[in-house]
């Protein structure tokens, strides 16, 4: 074991240190936008996770376990680091072979569920992870008493701390968690992970085993009637996502230092998803995109820290409606040249969270440049001006088919395009320096667009025809 | 070929089949018709594996397969297509076909990381053979074509081209001719014809009479989930009990 | 019977306390199940959102009861009684509801977009509608003052230890029956009343009544039942709203109880309701109200007889995994067709 450890050490060394002279450019520039760090590890780690919930959705599964195999994944790559001085690759490989393990297990009988009740067996599966955890060295402690099954539990422990026999058993530090980790990740290591993950999704696409993934996602029972092992296909995609997020849960722990059993609840599992839902599952690049994006996304608008939440749902609410695809289904010609009031839709929202995007990196480029702050914020009224003729052009487009409707949204897309040119002009003239104003304006704006835009929603898109039957 | 021995199958208290008795052989098509509802793709389902009978025996190709799952008995040599299409809407015309000859293949995602030879080699015989099926049913010059983007007609022959892609012993056909003028039933018929020489046992499940009439050697009428009778096309045309059971039920 | 007794460890426990608990506890957890099963009847939809209506319904309640200071993050004083709130908190949650209804789910459906794409945007709008309520009432607890909650006065029996006398008005102390043991405070007695009230009319109504048989029929096929023709989209939305206003009395009652106001109230009742609807039968009316007193039960258990208080959740879970792998459509369910 540990020959072969040194022997991948030998070759690793290198290809880190290299990464790292490589990187170090890119790193520089993300620092002017405010993204230095451990941030920039933290966006990796979301690329990573996002390729984990990747694969269970590309086979079909709505599987929100990930955050269950994170923590399972750092809380063993954390105790074998503090408890028995492991290096971080071992730490690795033992904490992806736990996670994997339990998918195994798990897998056999959850993934004969389907649909919403696979969704919720995972919640479930991701919670009892969470309060195992949490009351792991309490339980332990009783039971390796016991005078039945002690000695089994005693070996087990025994593989994770070293004195089984302790009055309190201190293993997973109950819902303190456990600190002092080494921060050993570095971001060439991440760097390397991900390319190594990028390879295998590009090779897995065009392999035997992705063909048959894909079609079970589109149709099971066909797939199966074609010949496709549709159990073996969803136990390989939910091991292969589960040792993933495990790998990425012992790079988070060996980043942040301090980990809780509270830090992989309901919660993580829903910014995991979110990831995937806004890269996107058209291609293999949209949950590293998704990942990268949404971890980025609060630093780089530091001023509306407190409105992260506000911007983390209604761009997960935003997404799912408008912008099915993700955010890769922009990169797709058709997106931009298919006919019909939908995709007119589509394309406004997301003209205006790109300009989103734009407006708020913006005003770091120019602090960097000069102490251009204010000036940064004038940018800001370039935003609401674009959007406004994005949504006037498209309530117009709703009013000839359906008059009733399109009264009010007109009414509501020149109260917005008035609010935001008077902000422009304002910015431009240079009357706004008072930046509590800006804001409120700005809200206004994005409540009266999401609110136009909602009322005239939603398209009548061919519903009927494109409907499938309920029972198959 | 295909043999049913008494094979009964209820949801809850409709009875959906009631102890059916058929014998299907190679190089024979036979049909299978019946009024709507009389469990005709329950009949289907059950064969193919999607769905299993509560007793009864089916045999296919000299294995019992009442109990095993659907891709083993693809394996074995059955391929079937679906009253409607049901394709693989977010995949190319030829993924379609390569799909269905997923279980030829050996290599593993390890083979595919790493590129060997062996795979590509399977690749390209994968994506040749392919090629060659989309070139008999004319679709070839759609080969880069989304399933879904594919007309109504070319739909039908895509699904017929991917349920021959994997050299089946047996194809079932699920009502083939739905939505399909006169002019393009007569050479679906003639495919049928085609599959009937080179050895291969079809059944087909049908409405119209003309299909089954050009193509079929021995036709079972089901009704109410039991055979009703069985003969040549002609001796079941004149039946008095298939006309009655018809009348008044279907056009 | 004695066997059973010392397995499961029953000897020191008290029965009438306990069972007070889980009828009460139980009661909060079948009253705000009832909307998410509601829903997830007529729709085929887990609204993950159910718990931020409950959260708003309480909050709306303060505010009816306490007027405009709760915006300042306070409440200093009550003009109307405070019961007022109930209703108060239930015409609030419905129209809530009804409004997520047709930011999240509305436009998804009428694209018959995948079911799962609802559950995503019901987590959108959650995460959403907690933020908001930090920008509007602040994240710091609000309560109402300690007078503001009727109790009786009595004398802390002997045996009973409450360490922080401060807990007696936020409890709101009611009534102790010394020779049980029982500490029964008059919004326990509130939650037990209005939960079976409203279990009762809503059992009516679905059973009894034409928009019930609506709703039935909805939930059996959307199309099926617009040639009927029922008003599918009226059906959807008076769901919504009676969803919503069930949402609103659970959270009033159980924000009464504990008289701590927090947008992160309810969070931790999203994946509770979860197991309770899935125990019972997803999509059971009558199952959701077992599977809210079987949650009760199991956590009463879990910390009176056991010393693993801190796993009645896992238990819970672990049963919930029992019965989707066994039984998936739950205890009462019917079998369910396969609907994503």
């Amino acid at each position: 074991m540990d020959t072969i450890l040194n022997f991948f050490d030998k070759i690793l060394q290198p290809i880190f240190e290299i990464t790292t002279t490589l990187i170090q450019p890119i790193l520089d520039q993300l620092q002017v936008i405010g993204l230095s760090g451990s941030v920039v590890n933290f966006m990796l780690i979301a690329a990573i996770l996002g390729i984990s919930i990747y694969f269970t959705l590309y086979c079909g599964m709505f599987s929100l376990a990930n955050a269950g195999f994170m923590a399972i994944g750092a809380y063993i790559g954390a105790i074998l680091t503090t408890q028995h001085d492991a290096s971080l690759g071992e730490a690795l490989i033992w904490g992806m072979f736990a996670g994997g393990l339990i998918a195994l297990i798990i897998g056999v009988p959850m993934l004969r569920l389907k649909n919403i009740y696979l969704a919720i067996a995972t919640i479930g599966f991701g919670e009892v992870v969470r309060i195992l955890i949490r009351e792991f060295d309490q339980l332990m402690g009783n039971l390796r008493d016991d005078p039945t099954v002690g000695g089994i539990v005693r070996d087990i422990l025994g593989l994770l701390v070293e004195d089984v026999d302790a009055r309190r058993l201190r293993i997973t530090y109950g819902p303190q968690g456990i600190t002092r980790i080494p921060r050993e990740t570095e971001v060439a290591h991440l760097v390397v992970f991900l390319l190594v993950l990028a390879y295998f999704l590009y090779r897995f696409h065009h392999s035997r085993m992705g063909r048959a993934m894909a079609a079970i996602r589109q149709d099971e029972r066909v797939a199966a009637s074609q010949g496709i092992n549709v159990v073996y296909y969803k136990n390989v995609a939910f091991f292969i996502g589960a040792i993933i997020a495990s790998a990425a849960g012992v790079f988070s722990a060996h980043t942040i230092g301090t980990i809780g059993p509270e830090d992989y609840d309901f919660g993580r599992a829903v910014d995991i998803l979110a990831y995937a839902v806004l890269g996107g599952l058209g291609s293999w690049v949209g949950p590293i995109i998704g990942g990268l994006t949404l971890e980025a996304m609060p630093e780089i608008l530091r001023e509306l820290k407190e409105y992260t939440g506000l911007i983390n749902g209604l761009i997960l609410l935003l997404i799912i409606i408008y912008l099915p695809g993700g955010l890769t289904s922009l990169f797709r010609p058709s997106f931009w040249l298919s006919r019909g009031r939908f995709d007119t839709a589509q394309r406004v929202v997301t003209a205006g969270i790109v300009l989103v995007a734009i407006c708020n990196v913006l005003p770091y480029r120019l602090e960097a440049g000069a102490q251009g702050r204010v000036l940064g914020y004038e940018v800001w009224g370039l935003l609401p001006a674009f959007i406004s003729v994005g949504v006037a052009f498209f309530l117009v487009q709703r009013i000839s088919p359906k008059p009733e409707g399109g009264r009010y949204s007109v009414l509501l897309a020149g109260v917005a395009a008035g609010v935001w040119l008077a902000f422009l002009i304002l910015g431009l003239v240079g009357q706004i320096e008072n930046v509590t104003t800006g804001y409120y304006l700005h809200l206004i704006g994005m409540a009266l667009i999401v609110g136009g835009a909602l009322i005239s929603y939603p398209p009548e898109i061919e519903a009927a025809s494109q409907r499938k039957p309920e029972v198959a | 070929m295909l043999s049913l021995k008494n094979v009964t199958r209820y949801f809850g208290g409709l009875t959906a089949l009631n102890c059916v008795n058929l014998e299907a052989s190679a190089g024979q098509v036979t049909g299978l018709i019946g009024p709507n509802g009389a469990g005709k793709t329950t009949l289907i389902n059950n064969i193919s594996g999607l769905d299993h009978p509560n007793s009864g025996q089916i045999i296919f190709n000299g294995h019992e397969v009442q109990r095993m799952a659907p891709h083993r008995i693809t394996a074995l040599g059955l391929a079937r297509t679906y009253q409607n299409i049901r394709l693989f809407n977010e995949m190319t015309v030829l993924e379609n076909v390569m799909i269905a000859q997923h279980f030829l293949g050996k290599s593993t995602l390890f083979h595919s990381l790493l590129q060997l030879p062996s795979h590509r080699k399977e690749e390209r015989f994968i994506r040749q053979k392919s090629l060659d099926i989309l070139e008999q049913f004319g679709l070839s010059h759609l080969q880069n074509e989304l399933a879904s983007n594919l007309s109504y007609g070319d739909q039908r022959r895509l699904e017929m081209a991917r349920a021959l892609a994997a050299d089946p012993k047996m194809v079932l056909l699920d009502e083939p001719t739905a939505g399909m003028n006169a002019v393009e039933t007569e050479q679906l018929g003639e495919k049928i014809l085609d599959m009937k020489a080179a050895g291969i046992a079809v059944l087909v499940v049908e409405h119209d009479m003309a299909l089954i009439s050009q193509v079929c050697d021995i036709v079972y009428v089901l009704n109410f989930g039991e055979v009703l009778t069985v003969g040549t096309p002609d001796e079941i045309k004149r039946d008095p009990a298939v006309i009655e059971a018809y009348l008044g039920r279907d056009e | 019977m004695d066997f059973l007794i010392d397995f499961f460890n029953l000897n020191d426990v008290q029965w009438v306390p306990q069972i007070v608990n889980i009828i009460w506890n139980g009661s909060l957890y079948s009253l705000f199940a009832l909307g998410y099963a509601l829903i997830f009847s007529v729709l085929g939809v887990l609204n993950l959102a159910h718990s931020a209506i409950f959260m708003w319904g309480a909050y709306v309640g303060l505010w009816a009861v306490c007027g405009n200071t709760v915006f300042d993050g306070q409440c200093p004083a009550v003009d109307v009684p405070v019961w007022w709130a109930i209703p108060a908190a239930m015409i609030g949650g419905g129209i809530i509801a009804i409004l997520v209804d047709r930011i999240a789910f509305y436009p998804l459906r009428q694209r018959n977009a995948p079911r799962l794409s609802q559950l995503i945007s019901s987590i959108g709008i959650a995460i959403m509608m907690v933020a908001i309520a930090e920008l509007v009432f602040g994240k710091e607890r609000l309560s109402m003052p300690l007078d503001a909650i009727p109790r009786r006065n009595f004398d802390i029996p002997d045996g009973l230890s409450i360490e922080n006398p401060l807990d007696i008005g936020r409890i709101g102390l009611g009534m102790y029956v010394a020779e049980f043991n029982i500490l029964l405070t008059p919004v326990r007695l509130q939650i037990i009343v209005v939960s079976l009230i409203l279990m009762i009319f809503l059992g009516f109504i679905v059973t009894q009544t034409r928009l019930g048989q609506g709703m039935r029929t909805v939930a059996f096929s959307e199309r099926v039942s617009s040639l009927l023709g029922v008003h599918v989209d009226n059906i959807y939305m008076i769901a919504f709203f009676i969803s919503g206003a069930l949402a609103g009395a659970a959270g009033m009652l159980y924000t009464l109880n504990s008289n701590v106001f927090l947008p992160s109230t309810g969070s931790e009742l999203t994946l509770k309701g979860l197991t309770v609807i899935v125990l019972g039968g997803l999509g059971s009316i009558r199952g959701a109200v077992l599977g809210g007193y079987l949650v009760a039960a199991i956590e009463v258990y879990m910390v009176a007889a056991t010393d693993y208080g801190g796993l009645a959740d896992a238990v819970v879970f672990f049963l919930f995994f029992l019965v989707l792998m066994f039984r998936p459509q739950g205890i009462l369910g019917q079998p369910l067709p396969d609907r994503a």
